[in-house]
């Protein structure tokens, strides 16, 4: 049997609609980050509002992405690498990761209710066994031997697998 | 397990939309004024818990988390090195206030950020995510509020350089609320027997290029009109390490 190994990745979508208290946070810390980091890439002159046209103004706002994404690692962390809102089919596993990024979908210095940020959570490397039944069958075993313990985590939207390795 | 389970193991449930409220007033955040609209409501369903029970068996253990706390950013740090290796190196920067008569400004945010030994910033590096674990490569940035006298302290390693620029640290000030005040850098003395000479001279400490294509004060685009007022003083050497003083003069 030919086992590929692969990395999964989650991105969670996270707005002022949010209602989870672990994305309110972060919602708010990331504003005030945006708010703060931001004024460094901005003109005096010519002052822009939103992420996009100040991107558009200047090409090294892009760091802003990294820069904010600091705020919210300490919630981050909380997770101790299992982002809790993706469980597998049995519903006592959770979606294992060990990155993540952040990025800046766009935000508004004078309105809070325009930031909206993704945060897309990469999985460490699993042993990949093909989609079974609408589910993606995996292992975190990724030493080659007879036996896996395998997870399965349903095929949904936001989940991705974003890298592929040959065996 | 879900919330909603949970709160009904707590003969909650008919008051789960008080459960945000709760939990952020258990918080240091500022903006909890939301609770107020309902913490004078008569809970109307106040469950069939087993306070009074007289079953005497233990009450089932369940899961402790997770509930996330307000956690203040990564960035808030007095030490910087993280993995970074290198020679020793205290950072302190003295903020002061031009509408004030050059007054200690206390409580003024300072965030600096610089290079590891090798001129790397610590930075999402392109798109591969074969090896590198992005979450910890917060490196050599910090954030502190400076104290009575306007100082605040790092705790770092002493910067490497990179072509086409001297050797600096990047500085934004804000003030108390937020708002940018000044973003600057700070230059190093240089030459025989400077700090950056020391160091980079330092192949045991990992500082493996030298000076050989450095690029000095007088040609760096950045400090060559300026370097009088954002020069640093250094001392120390590099089996104590070194210690920077500067003074930055903000207008707040």
């Amino acid at each position: 049997m030919k086992i590929s190994k692969i990395r999964l990745a989650y991105r969670v979508i996270i707005d002022s609609s949010s209602t989870i208290i672990w994305d309110k946070y972060v919602f708010e810390d990331t504003f005030k980050e945006y708010k703060m980091q931001s004024q460094q890439f901005n003109s005096a002159e010519n002052p822009k509002n939103t992420f996009r046209e100040l991107l558009s103004d200047n090409e090294k706002a892009s760091q802003l992405h990294f820069l904010v994404g600091i705020a919210a690692d300490g919630y981050i962390q909380q997770l101790k690498g299992n982002f809790y809102r993706v469980s597998d089919v049995l519903g006592n596993q959770y979606f294992p990761f060990t990155n993540y990024q952040l990025d800046i979908i766009n935000s508004d210095v004078t309105d809070i209710s325009k930031h909206k940020i993704g945060i897309t959570f990469y999985s460490p490397l699993l042993s990949y066994f093909g989609i079974i039944e609408g589910n993606f069958l995996v292992s975190k075993n990724t030493e080659s031997k007879n036996g896996y313990e395998t997870i399965m985590f349903p095929v949904q939207s936001h989940l991705s697998i974003c890298y592929i390795q040959n065996e | 397990m879900n919330r909603k389970d949970f709160l009904r193991g707590l003969g909650l449930v008919g008051i789960g939309s008080m459960a945000i409220p709760i939990i952020s007033a258990c918080s240091q955040d500022d903006d909890s004024s939301e609770e107020t609209s309902t913490d004078t409501e008569t809970a109307t369903d106040t469950g069939s818990g087993s306070s009074s029970s007289s079953d005497c068996s233990v009450t089932p253990s369940e899961t402790a988390g997770p509930f996330p706390t307000i956690t203040p950013s990564s960035l808030v740090k007095s030490n910087i090195v993280m993995d970074r290796t290198g020679v020793a190196f205290t950072i302190n920067i003295t903020i002061k206030n031009t509408k004030a008569s050059c007054a200690a400004l206390k409580g003024a945010i300072v965030d600096i950020w610089h290079c590891d030994k090798d001129g790397y910033y610590s930075e999402y590096g392109g798109t591969s995510m074969q090896s590198v674990d992005y979450t910890s490569v917060h490196f050599l940035r910090g954030r502190q509020t400076t104290d009575d006298n306007g100082l605040v302290t790092f705790t770092s390693i002493f910067p490497g350089w990179y072509t086409s620029r001297a050797t600096h640290i990047h500085v934004h000030i804000y003030n108390a609320s937020g708002t940018s005040l000044l973003v600057t850098q700070i230059a190093f003395p240089e030459g025989s027997g400077s700090a950056v000479a020391l160091v980079n001279a330092s192949t045991a400490n990992g500082y493996t290029k030298g000076l050989s294509g450095y690029t000095y004060n007088a040609s760096d685009n950045v400090f060559s009109d300026s370097v009088a007022s954002e020069l640093a003083t250094v001392t120390g050497s590099v089996a104590e390490g070194f210690v920077l003083k500067h003074t930055i003069n903000v207008a707040s």
